[in-house]
C-alpha cells in the first residue's frame, strides 16, 4: 500500500507537468491560429478595395481596418458574454453578478479570467479567437455595402453584427450547450451558418435599406456594372482569405491532447485536424471549379466560388470524406454565381461584392446539406443525432435573427439621414470627402468607365450624372431614399 | 531623492487600483465602466465628425452651381476644390 501511495506521489508532478504542457500546447495553438486569421481581414481589406473604385478605395479600407477598432471592444465588453451567457436560449441562471458561475462568470469583463492570470492558459487565446470570428462577420457585411454607405454608419451596424447578433447565434447553435444543439443535434462544424449565412442574412437586410450605387440600374431596373479599380488586387485579398480560413478552421476546433483522439469540434465530438484540412482544401478546389464553369470563366466569380465552396462544406467538414466535399463544394460554386446574378439582375439588389450569394445563400445552404447527407450523425455531449429537421430548425431560428436586426437598424439610420453618404459625395467620391486626397496622386486619372446591361463599356460620367438627376429629383441633398419617380 | 517621492507610499495602492488583480475589485469594475464609455464616446463621434465632413463636402459641391464630377477632380493636395463645370441642378435656374 505504501509502496503505491509512493509510486502515486513520484508520479504527480509529471502528472502535473503533461497537465502544463497540454495547456501551454492549446494556448500557442490558439495564439498562431489568431495570427494567421489576421490574414482574412488583410484579405477583406484588399478584396474590397480593389473591387472599389478609385475614387472610394480608402473609404473602403478604412471600414475594414476601423471594424477592429470598434468590434474588439464591444466583444470584450459584451460579445463575450452573450455567447457564455446565452446559451440555454434566454440568459443562464445567476448570469448577472459575480455570484454566478461556470463559463457564463468567466466570460465577464470582470472576471479573473479576462485579462492577465497565471492559472488560465485558454480563456484569453479561446476569446481571442471568437474576436477574430467576429471581425469576419463584419468584414463580410462590409464588402456588400462599399462605395456609398457612411463609415460611422457601417461601424455602428458592425459592432450590432459582430457583437450581439452573430454571437448570439454562436450561443445557441455553435456551442456544446447550445439549445439548438443539446434539443435538436443542430451541425454546423466549421460556421457555414453561424458566421457566414449570418452575417449574409444581416448584409441583405442592411442593403435593402441603403439601395443601390448611383447609376447602378438603368431606368429599366437592368444591371449596369462598376470596373473595380484593380481586380488582381481583388483576387490577391480572396487568396489571402483563403489562407486565413485555415487558421479559421483550426481555431474551430478544441484542443483535448491527453485523450485520443486529441481534437474536439466545436461541440466536443471528436474529430481531427488532418479531417477538416481533407475538406478544406478540397473544398477550394471544388468551389474554383464550379465557379469557373457556372460564370464561364470569370476570375471574381471562379475565386469567390472557391470561397463559397468552403463555405458550403464547412457545417459538415468534421464528418465529411473528401469526395463528397469536392462534389457539394462544386455545386456551392455554382450556386453563388447563379444566386448573386439573379440577386443583381432579378432582385435589383446592389450588392457589390456578391456577399449575400456566397456567404448568405451558401452558409444555409451548407447547414441544408448536412440535414441530408449526416444526418443521424451524433452531435455534442449528449450525443443528439443531426437530423433534416433539427437542421432547418436552426436555419429557421438564425433567418430572422440576423436579418431583422440588420433591416432595422439601418432602417433607422436612414430614417435618421445617417446611412448612406449625400448623393453628390457619392458621385464624386467618398475619399474626397472623407479624407480630402486622392491616394493615386502620381497616376494621371482617366475618365471613369462603366458596363451596360448589353456588355459595352462607356464613359461613365453622362449615365451617372443622368442617374443622379433621376435619383435625387433635381433636388441636390435629397437623402437617396427619399427618392422621386422616374 | 527618487526614494523620498512621494508617490511611493500610495505606489502600491495605485498599482493594485489601475492593474488587473483579483476580480470584483474596484478598480477592475471603474475600469470596465471607463473602456465602455470610451468606446460608446467613440462611436458618436466617428458619427459627428463624419457627418461634419460629408455635409461641408456636399455643401461645397452644391454651392459651385453643377454637379460634381463623377470620379472626383484632378488629383491634387489639400483640401477639396470646386467641381468641374455640369448642367445645374437648381430647377429655378
Amino acid at each position: 500500500m505504501a509502496s503505491i501511495l509512493g509510486f502515486l506521489l513520484s508520479q504527480a508532478p509529471i502528472e502535473d507537468q503533461v497537465s502544463l504542457d497540454s495547456a501551454i500546447l492549446a494556448e500557442t495553438f490558439y495564439f498562431w491560429t489568431v495570427v494567421v486569421m489576421w490574414l482574412i481581414h488583410v484579405g477583406f481589406m484588399a478584396y474590397e478595395a480593389g473591387a472599389a473604385r478609385r475614387k472610394n478605395i480608402m473609404s473602403t479600407a478604412m471600414k475594414n481596418i476601423l471594424t477592429i477598432a470598434v468590434v474588439t471592444p464591444s466583444f470584450y465588453y459584451f460579445g463575450w458574454y452573450i455567447y457564455g451567457c446565452f446559451q440555454p436560449g434566454g440568459p443562464a441562471e445567476g448570469h448577472a453578478g459575480p455570484g454566478g458561475s461556470g463559463f457564463c462568470l468567466a466570460t465577464a469583463p470582470f472576471s479573473d479570467q479576462m485579462g492577465p492570470n497565471l492559472q488560465d492558459h485558454i480563456s484569453a487565446v479561446f476569446f481571442l479567437a471568437f474576436l477574430l470570428f467576429s471581425w469576419t462577420t463584419g468584414s463580410i457585411m462590409s464588402g456588400a455595402v462599399i462605395e456609398r454607405i457612411r463609415l460611422s454608419a457601417y461601424l455602428f451596424l458592425t459592432v450590432l453584427l459582430g457583437s450581439a447578433v452573430w454571437i448570439m447565434d454562436a450561443a445557441w447553435g455553435w456551442s456544446s450547450g447550445g439549445w439548438l444543439v443539446t434539443r435538436f443535434g443542430f451541425h454546423d462544424s466549421i460556421a457555414s451558418l453561424v458566421v457566414h449565412g449570418v452575417a449574409g442574412a444581416f448584409a441583405l437586410g442592411v442593403v435593402l435599406n441603403l439601395g443601390p450605387r448611383i447609376g447602378k440600374y438603368d431606368v429599366l431596373g437592368r444591371a449596369r456594372t462598376f470596373r473595380g479599380h484593380n481586380q488582381h488586387m481583388t483576387l490577391m485579398g480572396l487568396m489571402l482569405i483563403f489562407t486565413g480560413f485555415y487558421g479559421f478552421y483550426a481555431a474551430c476546433l478544441v484542443i483535448q491532447s491527453t485523450i485520443t483522439p486529441g481534437w474536439l469540434n466545436i461541440y466536443l465530438s471528436p474529430t481531427t485536424l488532418g479531417a477538416i484540412a481533407f475538406v478544406i482544401t478540397i473544398g477550394f478546389a471544388g468551389g474554383f471549379t464550379g465557379g469557373w464553369f457556372a460564370s464561364k470563366g470569370d476570375p471574381f466569380w471562379t475565386l469567390s466560388g472557391g470561397l463559397a465552396g468552403v463555405i458550403s462544406v464547412s457545417a459538415g467538414a468534421d464528418v465529411y470524406h473528401p469526395s463528397l466535399a469536392y462534389i457539394l463544394a462544386t455545386s456551392g460554386g455554382m450556386l453563388a454565381v447563379y444566386s448573386g446574378t439573379w440577386i443583381e439582375k432579378k432582385l435589383r439588389i446592389d450588392d457589390a461584392v456578391g456577399a449575400v450569394a456566397v456567404h448568405g445563400v451558401c452558409g444555409f445552404y451548407g447547414v441544408f446539406l448536412v440535414g441530408i447527407f449526416a444526418g443521424g450523425y451524433p452531435t455534442g455531449i449528449n450525443n443528439v443525432e443531426s437530423s433534416f429537421g433539427g437542421q432547418l430548425m436552426g436555419m429557421m431560428a438564425f433567418l430572422p435573427l440576423a436579418f431583422l436586426p440588420g433591416y432595422i437598424a439601418s432602417w433607422g439610420l436612414k430614417k435618421l439621414n445617417l446611412l448612406r453618404v449625400p448623393p453628390e459625395v457619392e458621385l464624386e467620391g467618398l475619399d474626397m470627402a472623407e479624407f480630402q486626397q486622392d491616394f493615386f496622386p502620381e497616376f494621371e486619372r482617366v475618365p471613369e468607365s462603366i458596363v451596360l446591361p448589353d456588355g459595352e463599356e462607356v464613359d461613365a460620367a453622362p449615365i451617372l450624372l443622368e442617374a443622379f438627376a433621376q435619383t435625387n429629383g433635381h433636388k441636390p441633398g435629397t437623402p437617396v431614399g427619399e427618392r422621386s419617380a422616374p | 531623492m527618487i526614494d523620498s517621492f512621494p508617490y511611493d507610499e500610495w505606489s502600491e495602492d495605485i498599482g493594485a487600483f489601475w492593474t488587473f488583480g483579483p476580480g470584483s475589485s474596484t478598480g477592475t469594475y471603474i475600469m470596465t465602466v471607463l473602456g465602455i464609455a470610451l468606446m460608446v464616446v467613440s462611436l458618436i463621434g466617428w458619427a459627428w465628425l463624419e457627418n461634419r465632413k460629408l455635409q461641408a463636402q456636399a455643401a461645397l459641391l452644391r454651392a459651385a452651381g453643377g454637379l460634381p464630377a463623377p470620379g472626383g477632380i484632378p488629383p491634387g493636395p489639400g483640401p477639396s476644390q470646386p467641381p468641374l463645370a455640369g448642367p445645374t441642378t437648381d430647377p429655378g435656374a
